[in-house]
């Protein structure tokens, strides 16, 4: 990208202001599209707290010598452009900055750690983990927790076209409580046990984050309890119906696996 | 708060179960188990008759005093 200013444009001060407005703007870009690379607790703390301003946050734990990582970090760069503003990336050679993982409790790479500014602390949140470099696992958990990049509830005129689109997304939805790999509840534990069990590939909806969508969807619904679990935008049920499922053998075709 | 007793009662006045057995999960966590057979479920999906369960206690459920029953809900 290119600009020419023809020098009759300014006078000498407008256009030394005009470039400094320009350079910052240029900053600003390169910097939230950027993979942000922490090699300090302090930096990282910095981090978390520009990401406290509504953002999200995904944090890869990883080492120079680890092929594995290198297939995250691909993963990652490619989502860089679709959650511009939306979701921080950074990147943590392990191997260097001891303090963070100890801070984070990661002991393995790759490690990638997700984010959520919490509704009650407006802090980053710890919500999700992907341990390892299980790429679905990952894209799951991006894509559940982030959604698309555009479709946040302020995109839709009101809570129950919210709800509509969120039931009615490709494949099986789950509306749980906690993620698969922090769930709050046993019966969202439990759920996500059959699903890995029988290799059911799910996106899931943590209610946890809205109170709004918590309460909604059970009059949406007329269903009382979570989790809840859909296929085009139709409700499925619950652990119970869903556990009855699988055992009479009939879960993945009503799920159409 | 809700007792095994009530939660029984209700289910009887209302599906007119030929077995009905309620179990208290953890009655500190409200958590409660009830296994249904009643000639109402004939030919109905297993949504509609969890549903059915469920319509029966939606107070309790909305207002949290049961936090989850788990249902087996099936025709003779």
């Amino acid at each position: 990208m290119v600009f020419f200013f023809p020098s009759f444009f300014f006078h000498n001060h407008d256009r030394e202001l005009s470039c400094k407005k320009l350079s910052k703007a240029f900053i600003y870009i390169k910097k939230i599209h950027k993979m942000r690379s922490v090699s300090s607790l302090k930096e990282y703390s910095s981090l978390k707290e520009e990401a406290g301003n509504g953002l999200g946050l995904v944090v890869h734990f990883s080492a120079s010598w680890c092929e594995p990582c290198k297939n995250v970090r691909s993963m990652l760069e490619g989502y860089l452009s679709q959650y511009n503003q939306k979701v921080l990336f950074a990147e943590v050679d392990a191997d260097l900055v001891t303090d963070v993982c100890e801070a984070e409790n990661v002991e393995c790479v790759p490690f990638i750690a997700f984010f959520r500014t919490s509704l009650r602390e407006r802090a980053q949140e710890r919500v999700a983990d992907v341990v390892g470099g299980k790429l679905d696992h990952l894209e799951m958990n991006l894509v559940s927790l982030y959604g698309n990049g555009h479709d946040t509830r302020e995109s839709f005129p009101d809570l129950n076209e919210y709800l509509k689109y969120l039931t009615s997304r490709k494949g099986v939805v789950a509306f749980i409580t906690g993620t698969p790999s922090r769930p709050r509840c046993g019966f969202t534990g439990r759920l996500v046990e059959i699903f890995y069990e029988l290799g059911i590939k799910f996106i899931y909806y943590d209610v946890w984050a809205s109170d709004e969508v918590c309460e909604g969807l059970k009059k949406y619904s007329e269903w009382p309890t979570y989790p809840q679990v859909y296929v085009d935008g139709e409700l499925i049920g619950g652990y119970d119906i869903c556990s009855q499922l699988k055992e009479s053998g009939e879960l993945k075709a009503i799920l159409k696996h | 708060m809700v007792v095994v007793a009530e939660i029984e009662a209700r289910i009887r006045s209302n599906l007119e179960p030929t077995s009905c057995e309620v179990t208290a999960i953890s009655e500190e966590d409200r958590k409660y188990s009830v296994a249904i057979v009643s000639h109402i479920f004939e030919g109905m999906p297993l949504l509609k008759r969890h549903r059915m369960v469920n319509d029966l206690f939606k107070e309790e459920l909305l207002s949290g005093d049961i936090h989850a029953l788990t249902i087996v809900a099936n025709p003779p």
